[in-house]
């Protein structure tokens, strides 16, 4: 007998070896996302995240610091912290004699980041690992301990790096968005930080990547558009995956991303999530006192840093009320041209259009089918967050269509 | 009789705000957020649940006036696209079934828009593609706006002037 207004049906809740496989088979991206993604769904059908006490993330802690520290160590003031809606994060002190074990006894202030069962971006914590240490010495970015990425000691994939001082919003914005959106940084502060950010862009944008570690990025061949289309192969994996109900306009426009995916001209490191809010500043003089958040980095086109820097949805009002500052910082010519002189690359008007559509709708499949789907399972610790981003899916779906509208004229 | 939900949840919402929240340890930064969140979520909730059939019912109108329009493309083209056609009929007799719930109407508003995606591979190509691509951007304008005022009360919305009361969306043969 049919059950009366029974549960929705949907397969991608206990996704079989086959919906797995035809999944990878039909779009196929970097080995390393294959892997994370691959795990994610053959985990989806397991229990929900239960939260990991205190004590046991402590364990773990002492765990792989005696696997990897040969001198006595002591791990002091271990506490809960916010922020972001990805991962869960441990502040603590680690007592030690350095990672080579040569430095006297000294306090080192830490954080490990542990990703839930499943979060609003399913990321490798090597690529994280591996990319902040590849940019070490080039900008601010914390140092990078240790990773477990495959879960040889915690129960989820963990990444610990030192503790950055600084703070992602001045204490004169209150704003009061969740995951900080549109950060002012006020009159004084502004150009500075504007500067730092410019520097820092032109930094990872133009680095050489042939002289830097970075075994579990995939390189894309300039000339050609395989690497954007690998990347547009995983957001439509990523979409299979998670979503709840179709939408016509996710996949409109992945067709056209695909028909008019761009050459790359310039191989550079791109952040992913490039934005105020992702950077750490000094509240005194508005100096970057780290980059944060790589979790989503590769290597691909600078034109998708650009886009997601200058979306609106990070943007504000000037103290004039008439002047919108793109990234909390200037209007968008003023941005581009700035980037211009400080990386001496091109802004291409017509990629710039094409990772607009790319960014939108990355925006929406982050927010319309991860989300959805991680609170879904009840995969992380805060499922009352993701599916409050659920809710921003609306917004992001009207500039995905306008966006549209815009390049298919 | 059933208790009355929107009594209950008006209850729930006034125990954890009178009594839960001024309860929880301000030094812990994550169920201060979410008791917060978990509050605004129940206030949604009970705002738009009396509009909930309505909001499906309109939902998978706009649909199937979707598939009607991409429909004759379809078979312009001469494509496979199979579902379609029995997706349409199934969701009109949906929507003549008052017995239907929202789950339900739920599932036939996903089945149909799975008919719709693949109509959409099915005419990649051809000589519709731009037509069908055209007819879908626009209907999607109605189906946006609903879902923007359902959760315009969560605070993302730069204008919320821009986007009319739900109500006001959800009355027969509303247009942007």
């Amino acid at each position: 007998m049919t059950q009366i207004d029974a549960p929705l049906s949907d397969p991608r809740q206990a996704p079989t070896a086959g919906f797995i496989d035809d999944l990878r088979r039909r779009y196929p991206t970097e080995k390393e996302i294959d892997r994370v993604l691959t795990r994610k769904m053959q985990a989806r059908a397991a229990a929900a995240y239960s939260p990991v006490s205190f004590a046991q993330m402590v364990q773990c802690l002492d765990t792989l610091l005696k696997r990897k520290l040969d001198k006595p160590f002591a791990i002091r003031n271990a506490r809960w912290m916010t922020g972001g809606s990805s991962k869960l994060q441990m502040g603590f002190e680690l007592e030690w004699h350095g990672i080579d074990g040569n430095s006297a006894r000294h306090v080192t202030p830490m954080v490990l980041r542990m990703s839930p069962a499943e979060s609003i971006v399913e990321t490798s914590r090597r690529r994280e690992f591996e990319i902040i240490n590849a940019l070490s010495g080039l900008i601010p970015v914390p140092v990078c301990y240790w990773e477990d990425e495959l879960m040889e000691i915690f129960p989820y994939p963990v990444l610990i790096f030192g503790f950055a001082e600084g703070v992602a919003k001045p204490s004169s914005d209150n704003s009061q968005q969740v995951t900080g959106l549109g950060i002012n940084y006020g009159a004084a502060l502004r150009p500075r930080v504007t500067d730092e950010f410019m520097n820092g862009l032109a930094i990872f944008h133009t680095a050489d990547i042939r002289n830097l570690k970075l075994d579990y990025f995939e390189a894309p061949e300039v000339g050609c558009n395989a690497g954007v289309l690998k990347q547009v192969n995983m957001w439509r994996r990523i979409w299979a995956e998670d979503r709840g109900e179709e939408e016509a306009l996710i996949h409109l426009a992945g067709n056209w991303l695909e028909d008019n995916a761009p050459a790359l001209d310039h191989i550079s490191i791109i952040h992913g999530d490039c934005r105020s809010g992702n950077f750490l500043i000094s509240e005194t003089d508005g100096h970057i006192t780290a980059w944060l958040d790589w979790e989503l980095a590769v290597l691909g086109d600078r034109h998708q840093d650009l886009t997601w820097a200058t979306s609106l949805a990070y943007s504000h009002m000037a103290e004039d009320g008439k002047t919108l500052l793109v990234n909390g910082m200037l209007p968008i010519d003023e941005f581009y041209a700035a980037y211009e002189r400080a990386t001496g690359l091109s802004v291409d008007p017509q990629r710039i259009k094409y990772f607009r559509v790319y960014n939108a709708w990355v925006a929406t499949i982050v927010c319309m089918a991860t989300a959805y789907r991680a609170a879904k399972g009840g995969k992380s610790h805060q499922d009352i967050v993701l599916t409050w981003l659920n809710g921003i899916g609306g917004l992001l779906m009207e500039q995905l269509r306008q966006n549209l509208m815009e390049v298919m004229r | 009789m059933i208790p009355e939900i929107d009594t209950q949840l008006a209850a729930v919402i006034k125990s954890l705000g009178d009594n839960v929240l001024p309860a929880v340890d301000a030094t812990n930064p994550m169920a201060a957020e979410q008791i917060q969140l978990c509050l605004a979520t129940l206030a949604l909730i009970k705002a738009n649940l009396p509009q909930l059939h309505r909001y499906l019912r309109r939902d998978l109108e706009t649909n199937v006036a979707l598939a009607k329009a991409l429909k004759p493309l379809a078979d312009q083209a001469d494509t496979t696209a199979s579902l379609i056609q029995p997706a349409i009929d199934t969701s009109v007799q949906a929507l003549a079934d008052p017995e239907k719930g929202a789950t339900e109407i739920e599932q036939q508003v996903r089945s149909l828009k799975e008919a719709i995606i693949e109509l959409i591979a099915a005419t990649r190509g051809s000589k519709v593609e731009s037509d069908v691509a055209a007819i879908i951007i626009k209907a999607q304008e109605i189906v946006i706006l609903r879902n923007r005022a359902w959760t315009v009360g969560m605070g993302f919305e730069p204008d919320t002037k821009q986007i009319p009361p739900l109500k006001q969306l959800l009355t027969r043969n509303s247009r942007p």
